[in-house]
């Protein structure tokens, strides 16, 4: 009878409008003179934000421009930090930007890399560093909201890496660099949300951020406004990554990234959630409200359990299609899933999580055949 | 049901919940590099020895600076002066709170006074919205009720006496670090308690989801809640040592609390406010009562909202198999039959109508002739701001009359 502990340590500010309180908000968490960190990429993203503060005469301690596949983009961020005495972070771009970005705060607030660092240790931070995140759309997998990855890819899991507020703007979000890939970034929303959903044993709160992920994809796929079908799957990306943070060792997400050298990430968790449903549990109320969400028709959420199951398969794999029409049926391959066993192996990923990815590696080659 | 177009959601309060989760205390403190708590609670708790399991679970050099179990029912400035002092004298460096509402607030309100470095603890000049804007000590909140949520919310209410009136503060930063949601906590909770406070997490859930600052995060809390009340409720009450219910109550009461904080509550609210202010009738009988009709009232604006309800007061069947236009009208009755529920098994203590509520002495504290004051004063909380439904003070007082005799507003 004990459940996993919850935190969500970031507050969430979404829809039309949001930016216009960021100023507000970075005085909130004494954030006086933040450094701005943007992708290289996602210039009409940062002009938005930037028109933002600007129109609520917020002082910009300086901007810090990040090229995607930059070394040691983190290293930069501190350098520009200190040089031009900010003292705060606010960082706009994807999932490897905000990674760097989480590095430098943890470098900037307890004075050393994050991989000389032990956060399962009490740690009095040197300074407070308020870190402050305006979402564009990003399909890779990255890290959870409280995860840092290393550059040898081990996840550390601490509160301290938690965004102090992330803001979801359809002002930012229709301009994100990857809005032709929102599709793909819905899907895999979708199904970390449904992973999540999966675990009975986590934290209720973490599977109400997930069946709140799952309204919003579903209210994504039939909006026509792009920016705010942006910013839907923007919502649903974070909270189905917070639900997630609240969950069991997930296998299948963790996984993912090692199949087809992580280039379709929501495309394996298709092929992945399809291998896994017969396995996956879910508590009747959830299929319950998650059909209510994502079926139109009254009648879906008629039925006993089995019947609750296939419709929500049913549901997901319709919605997968609406999000990703050219997805197709990807079956893993024996070769597939032996190189991906490989890859788990090699990987940074700790004894426990490479047991669960090579146990549901091998329960796929058994199935394959 | 569309989403809210904007919305705010932030629910940074780390969750212990299980069968042994107050000895976790020492490991989160471990955490946060704090090691001389200061406890505060009431002599009831204190003397049921949970307050042990506590410093059972500290680590090598931990130990409570001081235990204070003197607070009074309703928190105020004085005691929080005394508790800071004594709180600088035996060099605490964090709280923890185990009571109910008055407990945790006067907490909030020592940790103001003792993190922000108040002359003389006089934590006054913080009082209102947004005045605390800086981190406060490490604070551990242990509810011992599960129904007000306050180990969720950003709010503290502390009377100054010599003024008579209470202080609002309100300020993300008064929210607790985490909360440990212990079941051996609410054991002793005697049945018409559990009830009333029970129905009380009930209606945060509830009109956290219909009311107008609800959004898509708030919701989810929100039946999740709904859902866990309905199921565990009845059997929290009619076994009152069944640690899985009681576990359950703190978790939903929790989500509820979560849920109403980002989303704000109703009409409900607004009414249980001056109907407990005025004829002192306690907080979760009120709502108890007035639930259901507020659920009537606001179908017309918010119908398909508070028939949906109906999924997790009821279940799917009942649902399906009902009209939509009727809907509300069955969710209104599934909570009646609820109360209903409830009062068999309190043996006919808890109330289902105003008339029926008798305190402690068996008086009835709500008359007939007290219900157009309460209307007339009602109006001006500041919670109606939330309802779908407005509200003028005939609507308040036809409400008041049709939940005084126990009769449908249909």
């Amino acid at each position: 009878m004990n459940i996993r502990p919850f935190y969500s340590g970031s507050k969430i500010i979404s829809g039309r409008g949001a930016l216009d309180t960021l100023s507000f908000e970075l005085t909130g968490v004494n954030a006086r003179k933040p450094l701005l960190i943007a992708a290289e990429n996602e210039r009409a993203a940062e002009k938005a934000v930037i028109r933002a503060l600007k129109a609520t005469v917020t002082v910009i301690g300086g901007i810090c421009r990040c090229r995607n596949g930059e070394e040691n983009p983190a290293k930069t961020i501190v350098r520009t930090f200190d040089s031009l005495g900010c003292d705060s972070l606010l960082a706009i771009g994807n999932a490897d930007l905000i990674n760097a970005v989480k590095t430098a705060r943890a470098e900037l607030s307890f004075g050393r890399p994050p991989a000389e660092t032990d956060f399962t240790r009490p740690l009095a931070p040197r300074r407070a560093v308020a870190f402050v995140t305006v979402a564009v759309l990003t399909p890779e997998p990255g890290a959870l909201p409280d995860e840092l990855i290393l550059d040898s890819g081990a996840r550390i899991p601490s509160p301290a890496f938690y965004p102090d507020a992330v803001f979801i703007d359809p002002r930012v979000t229709g301009k994100s660099a990857a809005v032709s890939r929102r599709g793909e970034t819905a899907a895999a929303a979708l199904f970390s949300a449904v992973f999540a959903l999966s675990d009975a044993q986590s934290h209720p709160a973490a599977r109400a951020c997930a069946l709140a992920a799952l309204q919003q994809i579903s209210e994504a796929a039939g909006t026509r406004s792009l920016p705010e079908q942006t910013r839907l799957i923007a919502d649903a990306r974070f909270l189905s990554k917070t639900a997630l943070t609240g969950s069991r060792f997930v296998p299948e997400i963790a996984a993912a990234p090692f199949l087809d050298g992580g280039k379709n990430p929501a495309e394996t968790l298709k092929m992945l959630f399809e291998c896994a449903f017969p396995a996956l549990s879910f508590a009747k109320d959830d299929l319950i409200h998650s059909l209510m969400n994502l079926v139109p028709d009254e009648s879906a959420i008629d039925g006993d359990e089995q019947t609750l199951r296939r419709e929500f398969e049913a549901a997901v794999l319709r919605l997968t299609e609406r999000l990703l029409p050219e997805s197709g049926n990807k079956k893993p391959t024996r070769s597939g899933l032996s190189e991906a066993a490989e890859a788990v192996r090699r990987s940074a990923l700790n004894k426990e999580q490479k047991d669960g990815c090579l146990r549901m590696l091998q329960n796929l080659m058994e199935a394959a055949e | 049901m569309k989403t809210s177009p904007y919305f705010e959601f932030q629910s940074k309060v780390r969750i212990f919940a299980g069968s042994n989760s107050l000895e976790k205390i020492g490991e989160d403190m471990e955490l946060r590099g704090v090691s001389r708590p200061m406890i505060l609670s009431s002599r009831t708790v204190a003397r049921s020895g949970l307050l042990g399991f506590i410093e059972k679970g500290y680590r090598p050099g931990m130990e409570t600076g001081v235990t204070d179990t003197d607070i009074p029912a309703d928190s105020d400035l004085e005691t929080v002066r005394r508790l800071a002092a004594l709180y600088t004298e035996k060099g605490c460096d964090c709280l923890i709170a185990v009571g109910g509402g008055s407990v945790i607030d006067t907490a909030k309100g020592v940790n103001i006074a003792v993190s922000l470095g108040c002359r003389g603890y006089d934590i006054t000049p913080y009082a209102g919205a947004g005045m605390v804007k800086e981190k406060l000590k490490p604070l551990t909140v242990v509810p011992t009720t599960s129904g007000s949520g306050s180990e969720a919310t950003i709010v503290a209410v502390i009377a100054d006496t010599a003024q008579s009136k209470k202080l609002l503060f309100t300020s993300p930063y008064l929210l607790p670090d985490t909360a440990v949601l212990d079941p051996r906590v609410t054991l002793s909770l005697p049945p018409l308690l559990t009830a009333q406070t029970g129905m009380d997490a009930l209606t945060h859930a509830c009109e956290a989801f219909f009311c107008l600052a609800r959004n898509p995060v708030s919701d989810a809390f929100a039946l999740e809640a709904i859902r866990t009340i309905v199921r565990y409720l009845p059997t929290a009450v009619a076994e009152p040592s069944d640690e899985e219910a009681r576990l359950q109550m703190a978790i939903a009461s929790n989500l509820a609390g979560t849920a109403f904080s980002n989303s704000m509550v109703g009409m409900v609210h607004t009414l249980g406010h001056t109907v407990g202010a005025i004829a002192h009738v306690p907080h979760g009988a009120c709502m108890a009562v007035l639930l259901p009709y507020a659920m009537e009232y606001n179908a017309r604006k918010a119908g398909e909202r508070i028939g949906a309800l109906l999924t997790v007061l009821e279940n799917e069947k009942a649902f399906l198999s009902t009209p939509k236009e009727k809907r509300p009208q069955a969710a209104a009755n599934a909570v009646r039959r609820l109360n209903e529920k409830l009062k068999t098994l309190t043996q006919g203590a808890h109330a289902v109508c105003f008339k029926e509520y008798r305190n402690k002495n068996g008086e009835m504290p709500v008359t007939r002739d007290l219900l157009p004051r309460i209307a007339n004063e009602a109006v001006n909380d500041g919670s109606i701001f939330y309802n779908p439904e407005e509200l003028s003070r005939s609507d308040a007082l036809r409400v008041l009359e049709a939940a005084y005799e126990g009769v449908s507003l249909n």
